[in-house]
Parts: C-alpha cells; structure tokens; sequence
C-alpha cells in the first residue's frame, strides 16, 4: 500500500511539474509588433489594409520605373561616378541581367505582393459586413484598381525570356504580355464600376495606357479621352522619408549609381528651356582628370513622389492615334498644349519621331521610356539582351508551371 | 539545533574508546614535507586528510604541515593538490612526534582532473564516459593577457575552435563545435557563466560595414578560473533543446585560503602594456593603394590593470576583483574600454549547508571602425580604386563615430544543502542583464551618401535573462563494489529582449549632436521579444568495481511558440566507459592508464518563436501612413530540429607521462527546419516558411597528445598536440531548393557539405590561331535546367585543423610557451580582388592583359604621364607573349579566370582561393621572481612577483592572397562565411605583464 501510494505521488509531482513547465512557457508576452490573419478581419481594420496595398504599390513604382530607366537607354552606370558600385545595376544597364540579380529580386517580390496584397483584400472584404458603404467602395477600388496596375506592371516590365514580356500570378503558368494586359483590363474596369468620378479619369488613363501598348488605337484613344483632363493632378505613388523613392537613393541626391545618359545634356544645352522636363544636376566623377555626370535632378528629396498617370499623358496618346491616322494638325494642338503646360513653346510642325522625343522629355525618369523604346523600335543594347526584366531565379526555382 | 559535537570529532572520540591499544590521553603529532615527486619543490597549499579521523590540514608557504592531537594508531593519510596525483600512505602514530613526508607525482596528463559530464554531473577525467575539454586558466593567464574568452579557448582543446570574425576590437566572435552538423540555428554552444545562461549575441547595431560587437567582450578572462565544454549531444543532451551545438561552462573564481590556510587574504595585481599593430602589410597584388591603406593603421595602445583580493576562513570565502583594460585596435576609430567589476562569496553557515554568490558588472565601451561592405569604410576607399577615397573622403571616413557603450551585470545565487550523507540539493537563480546603447554620428559639416547635413543614429538593446536550477544528487552503494548516483532536476529560462532606435538627419551644426537637434526624421522602430524554455530531466549513474561507468538519462523540453501550442520533446542519452587498467596483467607495461568509453545523446535546436504562426502582418510606413504589409508566413505543424550524436574514444596514459586521448563521433541531425521560399507571384515572400524536412549528418575525430619528456628541478619541457577531423553532408532538403546565403555563395544542398561554396568559374577558349578568343564557364547546362551548372568550390571551415603547444621551463624560473595552429581544407571567396578587378585595379590581370596584347601597360596604369613605365612596376613582365606559346596561353587563362560575370552568371568560383593556414598564435616568456622572494629574509609582504612579455598572431603563413585567412565580412554569425571583403585583418598583439602577489 506505501509503494502504491509512493508511486502516486510520485505520478501526480511529475504531472504537476510538466503541466507547471508547459504553463510556464507558454506564459510569454505577445510581439508588439505583428499580428495574426486572423486580427484582421474587422471593418476596422480595413483602412490599415488599403494602406498596406497602396504602400507596396509605392515601393513597386518607384522601383520598376527607376531599373527600367536603368535598362533603357535613359540611364548609364559608370563606375567613374562616385559611389556607382553595384554589380546588380551595371547587369541592368548592359542588358545582361541574370536571374539571380538581386535588385530585380526585390522588386519582383513586391510586385507579388502588391498583386496578392490587391486581390487578397478583395477576398477579404467579402467576409465583413460593413456599415461604412463608402469604405467598403473605397476598399473595392483599392483591390480591383491595384490588382490591374499589378498586372499591367507584369506585362509591361517583367519577361520570362529577353523579349516575351508577361508574368505570372500566384505561381501559375507564364502569361504573355498581351493576355496580362488583358487581365489587367478585367481588372481596371471592375475598378472603373466602384470609382468616384475623379478615380475612374485616372483608371481610364491607364486603360488607354494599356491599349496603347497593344496596338489598340483607337480604344487607346477612347479611353484617354475619358480619362485624367487638363487641370486634373496627377495620380503618384506617394513617398516618405521611411518609404524612400528610388530614384532618390539610386539615381539621385541620396546615392547617385545611375546617371542620365550624356545626350539629355545635349538636349539641355540645345534647348535650355527643357531643364524644365528634363531637370539635371552636375556631378564630378572620381577618374583623373574628372568627367562631369549628369544625373535627374526631378526627385531631389526621399519623399518626392513620382507621378503614375497624368492628364498630359492622356492628351499624348490621344494625339499618337490621331498622327497615326492622319491628323497630324490635331495631333500637333495637343502636343502644343501639353508643352505650354511647362511654359514651353509651342511646335510648329509634328511626326512620329518628334512625338516619340516628346513622349520621351515629357516622362523623363518615370519609367515610361522602356516600352516607348520597344513600340518605336528603337533599342539601344546588342541583339541578346534584356528589353524587360527577367522572371527571377526563386520564381523559376519554385514555380513548377514555369 | 545546535550541535555540541561534530562528526569527524565523534569518530575521533570513539576512536579513542574502541581501537585496540590506544590508550586515553596519549597522542602523537604529524609532521613533514610535501614535495613536488619530480622536482623535489614544495607545494605550498597541498592537502592532507586523515581519513580515519576524517580531518587535515594543508601545507604552508615552504609546503609544509603539522598535525596535533592525533591518538597513537595506524592510520591512511591522502594527500591531494591540483595538478598532482593524490597519494595515499599508511602511518603509524605513535606518543611523541611523527614524521611523513610525501613527494606527489605530477599529473601529467590531468586523470584527477575533476571535468563536468553532464548537466550536474563532474566526476575526474579518469570515469568519465564522455569526451571532456577542460581549460584551467591558472597557468594560460599567468604566461599571457588575453583579450577575450574566446582567446582563451582557440588551441586548447581538441574539437572546438573558436576565431574572430575581424580584427576589430571587441568584434564577433564563432565558435566552431566539433563538425556543426545541425543545419538550424547559428551553429553557436549556449554559454552559462556560474551558471547562469548568458546572452551570446554579436549585436550589429548601426551598421559599420558587416562587423558588430560580440557580447562575449564584455567577459573580463581574468575572473575566470575554468572553462568546461561539452562539445555535442551526447555530452550535453540533458541541457537539453539548443544544446545541439554543445554547451560551455564558465566558472569563475572563487575565494582561496592564500598561502596554504595561513594568510586570511591575499592580493594580486596584474598590469599589462602593449600595442595592436597590423600583421601583415597590404602589397600592391591584393591592393589598389597599399601604402594609403598601410597608412591608415597604427600601434594601437592596450594598457590593463586587473586587481583582486581572494580570501576567507572555513566560514566564509571571498574573490574580489576589478579590471581595467584600455585598447586601441591597429586602425583608427577602432578601441574598447572595459571596466570589470566582481564580487564572489562563498558561505558555510552550517556543516551541510554552502550559500554562493556571484556578481559581476561590466562597463564597455566600443567603437567600431566602418569596414567591410560598405562606401564609408577605410579599406573599401583603399583598397578597390587606383584612385583612392572615390566613395567617400578621407577626413569624412575618419569623422564617423560609431559607439556601443554596454553594462552588463552578471550573477547568481545558489544555494546546496545536504540533509543526509551523499545526498546534495542544490537551487540556482541566476541573471544576466545587458544594457546597450549604440550611437553613431555623421558630422553634418562633411559629405556622406544618403546623409544630408550629418546624421545621427541612437539605439539601445535590453536584454533580460534568467535562468533558474534545481536539482538533487543522491549517491549511494548498491552492493559494496556498485556505486550509484541518482540525479533528478529541472531548469527554466526566460528571456526578455527589447530594442529601439531613432535617427535624424539634418543638423545644422556639427557641433551639436543630439537627436533632437537634427531637423529631418529619417526612421525610428522598437522591437520586443519574450520567450520561455522549461525541461526536467533525470539521470542514473553506475559505477561497478571502479572499472564499469554506465549513466543513463532522460530529458523532457519545453518551449515557447507563438500562436500555437508549446512544443514539447524527449532527448535521451546512454554513456558507458570502461577502465581496462583496472585488469591486472591486460595491458603492457607502459601502458598504465586505458580506458574506453562510448556516448549517445539526443538534444535539438527550437523552431523560431513565431514560426507556428500560419500567417503574420506587420505595419510598414510609407506616404499613406502605415499600411498592413506581410511579416512573416509560418508553419503550424513544425517541430525542433533533432541532433543525435554516438561518440566512441579512449584516454590512456603511457609512461606515466604521455596522454594520448582520442575521440571519434557520428552525428545526425532530422527534421531540419528548411525553409521553403514561395513563389514570388504568389506575394507570400516575407519571410520563408519553415518545414522539418530537413537531414544532415557529420563525423569526425579528435585526437590529443600531451607528453611531458623532460621534467627536473631547473629544466621541463611539455607539449600538446591536438588533431581535429571534421565533415558533414546534407542529406536531404525534403525536396527544397538549395539554400544559399544573401550573396549566393554559401549553400545548403543536398549531397555537400553544410555552407560549402557552390557557384561559377570560368575559364580561357581559345581560337584556331591560338589566340585568346574569350572566357567561357567551366561547366555547362547537364542537368538541362536552363541555367549552367553551378559546382563546388571548397568549405569555409577546415576539414583538418589542429594545435602544437610548448612550454619549456629552464634556468628553473625561466617559462617559455608557444602556440601554433593551423588549419587544412578551408577556402576563402576573395571579395576583396574581384571588386578591385570590377574597378579595373587588379594588378595580376592588368599584367595578363597586356602580356596577351589585350591593352597597352600605359592603358591600365602603369605609366606616367610621358607613357614611362613608372618605377614601381618595373619589375613587371610587360611585354606581349607571342600567340599561342605557353605564357601566353598561361596568362589568357589568368585573364579569363580573373573574370566575375560569364554567360549571364556571377563566375565567384574564380575568386575563391584555399586558405590553409599556420599561425603562430602566442609566444610568451616569462620570469618568475617567487623563488628569489623566498629567499629574501626581509620580505614578508610579496607572495610572487613575474615578469612576463609575449605577443599573439607573431606569424602566419598561408597561400590565401589576402592578409588574413580566417576573416568574414559579415561578421561572426551570418549564413556568408569566409567571405573576405575589404575586412579588417586579426592585429598582431605584443604584451608586457607584471604579476604581483601580496
């Protein structure tokens, strides 16, 4: 009976001592800085998810339209310019980017989440049932427009081989440029059914964007012609001094890597007026004796936004699809209107190549010079190279349909 | 209750009444020498115990002792003193005086060493069933100075080395255990001090390029008396989850009685001069302008004081100590200022009770030079570009401070009562508390990148760490041939870590510099982090006939987890050792010594705190306010890593004065923590999402010689060799992707190696006419998977690696000491020449280029401004090969392999050089005055006086191109190893010492 009884006893410490240990551990303070899914699943906590969608959409912009600068014929990276020492950027400059470059590494990663993030909120939404309607409308425009914008960034920078631009979504098979625009599109006009008045101007800039890319003139035309109109600002991606606008810290006062390729100082000194559009700032080189670079002076401080859609861009393409079928007078009057915009004096006469050299001051280091490059034909790197950036190494690595 | 009686005089006092022929009232007195058996010296402090009275007494100063009172009989007397076999001797006690002198035999190879086995297991090394290291710093601290712990450690001990990551002051610190086969985790022991856990960290701060500050910097080695390390699972499976990589056991000093019991206390200075100067000068074939970089480093100044006063009675024991140890490193903006302070107690209020008290606070203060990658640092301006500073200005470099100004207090209290014979209770509470602030300044009135009118950055870490012990040993007889050792006990960690930092810029005056007086918010962030371990564990001990040793335990973990339930696992472990000298007639002659031992044990590495968390967010800010990014995706299902571990060895002794101890072990690691990156199209790629998928296994051996052939009154000679063996392989990623490290270097893949290099290299192709058409890779696509093969390259860790150390002591007082190591099979990745090749400064490939008529010498450098050779590199060949003759094609293949991109891939694999090394690592010599003191009539207060001058890193000889081979620039805990990149090499370091005992 004593054995029995030692033996309980012994039974019942030991228990209490692994139940004491488990309670013990398990007595911890929570991190106070992240939270599980499951937290945010409340009305409440929508706007901090719009936010988390719009900030990632930022440090995708920024990015893409700072590196396909770089790999157009834009922006050089020469070692003589102080402090130009990234190996990932010189890859992007020569066209000769490997998949495991590890600037496009990041940028591609964003690009997932601003795509995710997009769509996700979407999901997400469906479950809660607001009592804010116009939250609920804001919150399904930030997921319909965003998730377009994610797509068309896929279509119009990304590429699984040097000239296939397209993407891939949520690790599925590799879809071309033509049917991601598509997607896109789908996506765009959801948004354009939930937009205000002023957010569906800007959709209808990027849907004409888009159709401009395809070769679809005359919808290109249409849409811009609903979309963002003289005295609308622009639609950015917005920075601050923690989320950092790449040019900035790539190509700009922060750290210069990228400088302007030598011709925008020609273009300058042939036109002084143009420093307007195409504002540059002197830099010495550290070669013996020195060379003077020039690198963008648009964004000179961390939170300078960069514009995304702007109402000249529309009133560009508009007059694109009108040279292109003939009315070169129209074409002329819109192109003239967007320069006086800038103080700049108005063209007398207008082709293809003098709207593509607008085109190309108008968005100077916007990201907008790459697909103008291809359109137009005119490439500046050796036959193999890059004229997107490539799928990365972990999506290659971990994407069977690829 | 009082006791009027104690027990060793209640055997005496029966004595007196029972044993045949002892008569009341008459006694005798024992007296006599106790000297050193080889030497003839005496050994002052040796004990002697009567083992049939139960009590002794130790010797004095010139060694010797007395005993009064003893009843006339027969008795067993046993003198023991450290580092010497105990002996024991019958005596006869007659009426009157008794004389026994006894001459102890060195022990040479330390069999009565008394080593820790296991969590509150120590028994001597000649029972122990597991492999044991065990460092007594006595002798190391007397004949050197050494900066940190891990100084203390490197070449010491078969199975571990431990290296700098740089040769900064107070920089990181890894420590190597055994063949690091665990693929989770940092590789790193858990480290306890007097038992208490301690924090390990190498906290980075502000970046100063790649380098942060080890928290083990803040250890004074002066305090400290042993270091015990248990260097796998099978000896530390019942520290339990984390002991995976081993474990080590600091201990530091304790109160003396000083001069054999007869002095209450006894005081020691120690004051240290010396200078850190650089090693090994930069050349122009590993660097773009190596008299500016040369330039830039200095005799960096060390100056120590260390003071402390040890003492006590049988009641009460006492060590006190306070250290001071200023040092500048070999290049500017590089110093440490350390203040230690300790306070050691020891109490015996009753005959079964002993209360421990162990204190220490340190201040440290540190300032880190910028190195490594990065624009601001002084060799990334030196060493790439022929034209120097093209990043960032001299003066600008020199104006950055970057400082962590650490406290740290450190103690325990422990409290061991025994309530019966055999039967120990002891309870521990420890805590480790670390305070760091770093800050760093960017003067506004100089130009830095990103940093507009000066910047300033503060941070402070508070790391809180407790650590609670209780266990109960109970040792009892079985049989009377069969001993046994009952051991049960849990421990229990809790850890509070809590970050913040702010930075500003733009600051109107460099002059004033606090954060609030700059005008830009540039970020600022906190981060707070609580976890819990708990474990019980018990332990069975057997010791049969003195030849048999068989223990057997069991450990039971607990752990905190985030979000799901705690995980919970078992680690077992089984030891057996036998001694075969214990057989009469088995073993030869010379063979006095033998036995072999076997080890198994368990122990794992814990899953990150978050990591069974499904899905996590966290908010980033940007020009919307802080939106709900993705923190981290997790795995709710995973488990801690399992590390099993069998080691088999012997120790013998030969001669009586030659150990040869040899250990050979298999390790296996399951259940791998891998983690698994998402696709990037799905958006989940904040973090990678941990599976146990993983397995790895390793195996190795260590070996040890130490001889001591010549030992008389004025001459001995003894040495140590130690030979280590160490590899491991991946065995399986559950079909994950190869791992790489942020440079794509470092792999874990199966079938290699753990962090072997594996990438790209290139090679020349030639054309018809033999001239050089271009570089191509040395691979292809076999495996067809779209991209070239990548393959092997080397490990950034030696497969062979090992220590020679030699003491000769002549002229009697004189002590000369050595240690060498060297190392076999390791690779370092040169980062350093490829960037200097990047910016065209690579001189044995502008040398190639134009031995191939590729460019003109005047084109890459090498002239002056009337195209003249300039005279420094007259001795160049620069003229053009013919094609196709051998040196052309030899230098075609220079320069095709001193490419670093072919074919759309990073070539590394031709920057990576085999970087064997030998070090001569410490040489001292050492005069010892203590025997002219003893002579001298008139002293009565010096107790030992020594002089001593000694340097460290005296020599290194190796084929890496770089000036140091064992660098790493991200530090000493980062998945990039062995990559050197404009890292700052170890200093050579000259000391002078005087050691005074009063």
């Amino acid at each position: 009976m004593r054995n029995f009884l030692s033996t309980l006893l012994t039974v019942a410490l030991l228990a209490t001592l692994v139940a004491a240990c488990d309670s013990f551990v398990e007595d911890v303070d929570l991190p106070i800085d992240s939270i599980d899914d499951d937290q945010l699943t409340t009305e409440g906590q929508v706007p901090f998810l719009i936010a988390g969608v719009e900030t990632r959409f930022a440090t995708t912009h920024d990015r893409l339209a700072a590196y396909s600068d770089g790999l157009s014929d834009q922006f050089i990276f020469d070692q003589r310019v102080p402090n130009a020492t990234f190996p990932s950027f010189r890859e992007i400059d020569e066209g000769d980017i490997t998949f495991a470059n590890n600037s496009v590494d990041g940028v591609y990663n964003d690009l997932g989440e601003v795509r995710f993030f997009a769509d996700n909120l979407l999901e997400r939404i469906a479950q809660i049932e607001f009592s804010d309607a116009e939250l609920k409308r804001q919150a399904e425009f930030t997921g319909h427009f965003f998730g377009g914008v994610a797509r068309y960034f896929y279509a119009t920078y990304i590429a699984l081989t040097p000239r296939d631009g397209g993407g891939v979504i949520n690790a599925g098979p590799f879809i071309p440029a033509p049917q991601m625009y598509d997607l896109a599109l789908e996506k765009l006009n959801a948004a354009l059914g939930v937009g205000t008045e002023a957010q569906r101007r800007a959709v209808n800039t990027l849907i004409a964007r888009i159709h401009l890319y395809k070769g679809e003139f005359d919808a290109a035309r249409t849409a811009a012609l609903n979309g963002l109109q003289e005295g609308d600002a622009p639609f950015q991606s917005r920075h601050s001094v923690e989320s950092v606008n790449e040019y900035w810290i790539a190509a700009g006062p922060g750290r210069t890597q990228w400088v302007c390729d030598f011709r925008y100082k020609a273009l300058v000194d042939a036109d002084p007026a143009e420093a307007v559009r195409v504002p540059l700032t002197a830099i010495t080189g550290n070669d013996s004796p020195p060379t003077t670079f020039y690198r963008q002076g648009k964004y000179n401080d961390r939170d300078t936004p960069l514009d995304f859609l702007t109402w000249q861009e529309g009133a560009l393409i508009v007059a694109e699809v009108d040279l292109r079928g003939g009315d070169a007078a129209g074409a002329l009057g819109r192109v003239n209107q967007v320069r006086a915009s800038h103080g700049l004096p108005a063209l007398a006469a207008l082709d293809m190549d003098t709207l593509a050299f607008e085109r190309e001051k108008e968005f100077f280091a916007s990201g907008m010079r790459l697909a103008d490059q291809r359109r137009f034909d005119r490439w500046h790197l050796g036959p193999n190279t890059w004229q997107f950036l490539p799928i990365t190494q972990s999506e290659r690595n971990q994407n069977e349909n690829l | 209750m009082r006791t009027f009686i104690t027990k060793p005089g209640l055997a005496a006092l029966l004595l007196l009444f029972f044993v045949p022929g002892l008569a009341l009232a008459q006694t005798g007195s024992l007296s006599g020498i106790v000297t050193d058996g080889e030497s003839g010296d005496p050994l002052p402090g040796a004990n002697l115990f009567i083992e049939q009275l139960g009590s002794g007494t130790a010797t004095d100063v010139e060694g010797r002792y007395r005993v009064a009172d003893i009843p006339v009989g027969s008795y067993t007397v046993r003198v023991s003193f450290v580092g010497y076999r105990t002996t024991t001797r019958p005596v006869t006690i007659s009426a009157g005086a008794n004389t026994l002198d006894v001459a102890l035999p060195p022990d040479f190879t330390g069999l009565e060493e008394v080593v820790v086995t296991g969590i509150a297991s120590a028994t001597s090394r000649a029972r122990a069933e597991v492999a044991v290291s065990s460092i007594k710093t006595e002798d190391l601290l007397k004949q050197n100075a050494y900066q940190d712990v891990s100084q203390l450690v490197n070449g010491k001990v078969a199975g571990v080395s431990v290296a700098p990551a740089s040769g900064n002051v107070g920089g990181g610190i890894r420590f190597v255990m055994r063949s690091s086969t665990g693929l989770n985790g940092d590789g790193q022991p858990v480290i306890y001090v007097d038992g208490v856990r301690i924090d390990n960290a190498e906290v980075g701060g502000f970046g100063a390029g790649g380098q942060g500050v080890s928290m083990l910097a803040s250890l004074n080695p002066e305090d400290i008396e042993s270091i015990d390390i248990l260097k796998g699972p099978a000896g530390a499976a019942l520290y339990g989850t984390s002991g995976s990589n081993g474990v080590v056991l600091i201990k530091t000093k304790r109160g003396r009685l000083g001069g054999g019991g007869l002095v209450p206390f006894s005081v020691t200075y120690k004051g240290v001069i010396g200078a850190n100067e650089q090693a090994e000068k930069y050349t122009r074939d590993n660097a773009a302008n190596p008299d500016i970089a040369n330039d830039f480093f200095r005799n960096g100044t060390i100056a120590e004081h260390s003071l402390s006063v040890s003492g006590g009675s049988d009641v009460v024991r006492y060590f006190a100590s306070y250290d001071k140890r200023f040092e500048e490193g070999h290049l500017r903006n590089n110093e440490q200022d350390r203040q230690s302070f300790r306070a050691n107690f020891e109490a015996f209020p009753l005959q079964r009770v002993a209360v421990r008290a162990n204190t220490n606070y340190t201040l440290n203060q540190i300032f880190r030079p910028q190195n490594d990658n990065n624009i601001f640092g002084y060799l990334g301006n030196t060493l790439l570009s022929s034209t120097p500073f093209i990043f960032t200005d001299s003066t600008a470099i020199e104006g950055i401070e970057n400082v962590q100004r650490i406290s740290r207090f450190l103690g325990s209290v422990e409290a061991e009562y025994s309530p019966i014979d055999n039967l120990r209770i002891r309870a521990s509470v420890g805590f480790d508390g670390t305070d760091l602030r770093n800050d760093e300044t960017f003067p506004s009135n100089l130009s830095y990148a990103a940093r507009t009118n000066g910047e300033r950055n503060v941070l402070n870490r508070r790391n809180e760490q407790y650590t609670y012990d209780l266990n109960v040993r109970y040792g009892y007889r079985i049989t009377p041939s069969l001993e046994a050792t009952t051991i049960v006990g849990g421990q229990a960690f809790n850890r509070i870590l809590r970050t913040f930092f702010f930075t500003k810029q733009n600051f109107q005056s460099e002059l004033i510099t606090n954060i609030g007086a700059g005008a830009d918010f540039i970020q600022g962030d906190e981060s707070f982090l609580h976890t819990r371990e708990a474990g019980l564990f018990g332990q069975q001990e057997f010791a049969f006939q003195d030849r048999f040793f068989l223990t057997l335990g069991l450990r039971r973990d607990f752990a905190s987890a985030v979000g799901a339930e705690a995980p919970a696992i078992f680690y077992p472990k089984a030891s057996f050792a036998v001694r075969l000298d214990e057989f009469p007639g088995l073993l030869p002659r010379p063979v006095n010594f033998l036995k072999l031992r076997a080890a198994y044990g368990e122990t794992g590495q814990l899953p990150g705190l978050l990591d069974k968390s499904p899905l996590r967010w966290e908010a980033e800010p940007s020009g919307y306010g802080a939106g709900a990014v993705v923190d981290f995706i997790g795995n709710i299902e995973i488990e801690p890593e399992r590390v099993r571990e069998l080691e088999v060895g012997l120790e013998s002794e030969l001669f009586n004065n030659v150990g040869l101890d040899f250990t050979y072990y298999w390790q296996w690691a399951e259940e791998s923590i891998i983690d698994f990156n998402n696709a990037p199209s799905t958006g989940l790629t904040a973090s990678a999402v941990p599976f146990n998928v993983g397995g790895s296994r390793g195996w190795g051996f260590e070996a040890s010689l130490s001889a001591a052939p010549v030992r008389t009154r004025n001459y001995g000679v003894d040495f140590t060799a130690i030979w280590n063996y160490q590899q491991n392989e991946v065995d399986d990623l559950g079909g994950a992707q190869p791992i790489f490290d942020a440079f794509d270097l470092n792999v874990i893949k199966e079938g290699l190696p753990r962090d072997a290099f594996y990438t790209w290299s290139s090679r020349a192709k030639f054309n018809a006419d033999g001239s050089y058409e271009g570089a191509e890779l040395t691979t292809t696509d076999a495996d067809g998977d779209g991209e070239p093969d990548r393959k092997f390259f080397g490990l950034p860790y030696p497969e062979h690696n090992g220590s020679f150390s030699l003491n000769v002591r002549f002229l009697r007082n004189f002590n000369v000491n050595a240690l060498a190591d060297w190392s076999l099979g390791n690779s370092v990745f040169n980062n350093t020449l490829l960037f200097s090749r990047r910016f065209g400064a690579y001189l044995e490939r502008n040398v190639a280029r134009v031995q191939i008529g590729q460019v003109d010498a005047c084109a890459v450098g090498f002239c002056d401004d009337q195209d003249n050779i300039l005279p420094e590199f007259q001795d160049l060949d620069l003229q053009a090969f013919t094609v196709g003759s051998p040196e052309y094609r030899e230098a075609a293949e220079t320069v095709a392999r001193t490419e670093f991109s072919v074919g759309g891939v990073d070539t590394d694999g031709n920057w990576i050089e085999e970087a064997d090394f030998f070090k001569l690592r410490e040489v001292s010599l050492r005069y010892d005055f203590t025997d002219l003191l003893r002579k001298w009539r008139g002293n009565k207060y010096v107790r030992s006086l020594s002089l001593t001058i000694a340097a460290r890193n005296v020599y290194t000889s190796s084929n890496y191109k770089g000036p140091d081979p064992e660098v790493n620039f991200r530090g000493a805990r980062d998945a990039s190893r062995a990559q050197d990149f404009l890292t700052l090499p170890s200093p050579r370091v000259i000391y002078g010492t005087l050691s005074i005992g009063l």
